[in-house]
């Protein structure tokens, strides 16, 4: 009787400490965007009880970048800012308007080994006027976050990894232009930049993925995990986000998103309606899961890993 | 023993308007060249360097170039005047352009006016 009696007090003793180790990992990740996307699509407040209606003005951007700062050093790291101005689109413009202003979030987690080189996932939080812009792209940044929380614990990183938030991209991907052009003047050695815009939609529920301009080295990482996760994936060419900035300065990049070029994309994208009770979240994990493998990958082996093996 | 007074000379608000309109566009101009874009800093160089050289070398350049500058800041002001009426009656979603034409860009617009009819009505006395 005793000795059952001690196994029971064992059983409930291991459960003890493995459910708030074990089990809570195993949560976090759609309980931290979920939280993530209500709170920067006004869905609730954090403790500075803003409610952010979008991410538009300059103050409603500046509210959702120290949310974001919040995250970072939650999980390790140190936010910087990137203030920056542009030219207008058209230099005849310049004789009437003042330059764009704004500023992108960045911070780096670093490899464990000596490494120059840097895979730099970024995601735009801005939102279109008016608009909360929860599927755009309240869940790119949700699905960075998620990503991160994994490379965090990977103990063997052989690459730097620089997250980013890009301002302006609402208004011609002025923030990752500009984000472009810092990265070329500081001489950082990029290995690849992956951009992720509304990864909250799948209408048709097949779970499908659009790979965006994918540069031929990054292809068969993404395509090794997609098998493997039995994830359909499909090439686009086309598309007006933030890797287009990066394709024009001659970095190896790729896009991902839900099937835009197919369109079954969020159909509420660009108006008041883009609300949290619209994000699939089950979707977005799925593809958070497909990212997080194949950065993983990335950093912890050789380019050519799957062109050898 | 008598004092003789001199009335004082009287304020050369063209040579004021000018200055300030200079130096307000050359601001424009550093900012815009040091983003890659040098037309403001060429159309900024030229009126300058056109006045200082046609001060003492043609009166005629000099007021020639005084009155371009004027109708440059006239126009300037009167075209973004026009887009801010334009844009209450017609809201656009453009945040940047919208916030080009908020209270302060207003004013500019306005100063702008009034400089450029400041430096259109200059005559010779005044110099930079």
């Amino acid at each position: 009787m005793l000795r059952t009696l001690l196994i029971f007090l064992l059983l409930v003793f291991l459960l003890g400490i493995w459910y708030p180790i074990f089990g809570q990992q195993a949560q976090d990740l759609s309980f931290t965007q979920q939280d993530i996307v209500a709170y920067l699509s006004g869905e609730k407040t954090a403790n500075d009880r803003h409610l952010l209606k979008a991410r538009t003005t300059a103050a409603e951007r500046r509210i959702a970048r120290l949310y974001l700062q919040g995250w970072m050093e939650e999980l390790q790291v140190k936010a910087q800012e990137h203030d920056y101005l542009q030219p207008n689109l058209h230099p005849a413009m310049d004789f009437l308007l003042a330059p764009y202003r704004g500023t992108n979030l960045y911070g780096i987690l670093p490899a464990h080994t000596e490494s120059p080189e840097y895979v730099i996932l970024g995601a735009h939080y801005d939102s279109k006027l008016g608009c909360p812009g929860a599927v755009d792209n309240a869940t790119g940044i949700a699905l960075i976050f998620g990503v991160l929380q994994k490379l965090v614990r990977i103990e063997q990183r052989r690459k730097n990894v620089l997250i980013v938030f890009f301002d302006q991209e609402e208004e011609e991907l002025i923030g990752s232009t500009a984000f472009a052009q810092f990265l070329q003047r500081e001489e950082y050695d990029v290995h690849s930049v992956h951009t992720f815009d509304m990864v909250g939609w799948d209408g048709d529920g097949n779970g499908e993925v659009e790979l965006g301009a994918p540069s031929p080295f990054l292809l068969p990482f993404y395509e090794k995990q997609a098998e493997r996760l039995n994830i359909p994936v499909y090439i686009s060419r086309g598309g007006s986000t933030d890797y287009q900035s990066f394709l024009k300065a001659g970095y190896g990049v790729i896009g991902v998103n839900e099937a835009v070029s197919k369109g079954d994309f969020s159909p509420y994208k660009d108006t008041p309606e883009d609300t949290y009770d619209r994000v699939n979240f089950s979707y977005l994990k799925q593809v958070t899961n497909f990212v997080s493998a194949t950065i993983s990958d990335l950093i912890t082996k050789e380019d050519d890993y799957y062109e050898s093996n | 023993m008598s004092q003789i007074s001199y009335p004082a000379p009287p304020i050369n608000w063209s040579a004021i308007g000018l200055w300030i309109s200079l130096l307000f566009w050359i601001k424009k101009a550093v900012t815009y060249a040091l983003l890659g874009r040098f037309w403001i800093l060429g159309l900024v160089m030229i009126i300058a360097l056109g006045l200082i050289y046609s001060q003492n070398h043609g009166q005629k350049l000099y007021r020639f170039l005084l009155k371009s500058w004027g109708i440059y800041l006239i126009a300037w002001g009167l075209a973004r005047t026009l887009l801010a009426v334009l844009m209450q009656f017609f809201p656009i979603s453009d945040l940047h352009v919208s916030q080009n034409f908020n209270w302060v860009g207003n004013l500019y617009s306005v100063a702008s006016l009034v400089l450029g009819f400041l430096v259109f009505r200059t005559d010779r006395r005044s110099t930079i």
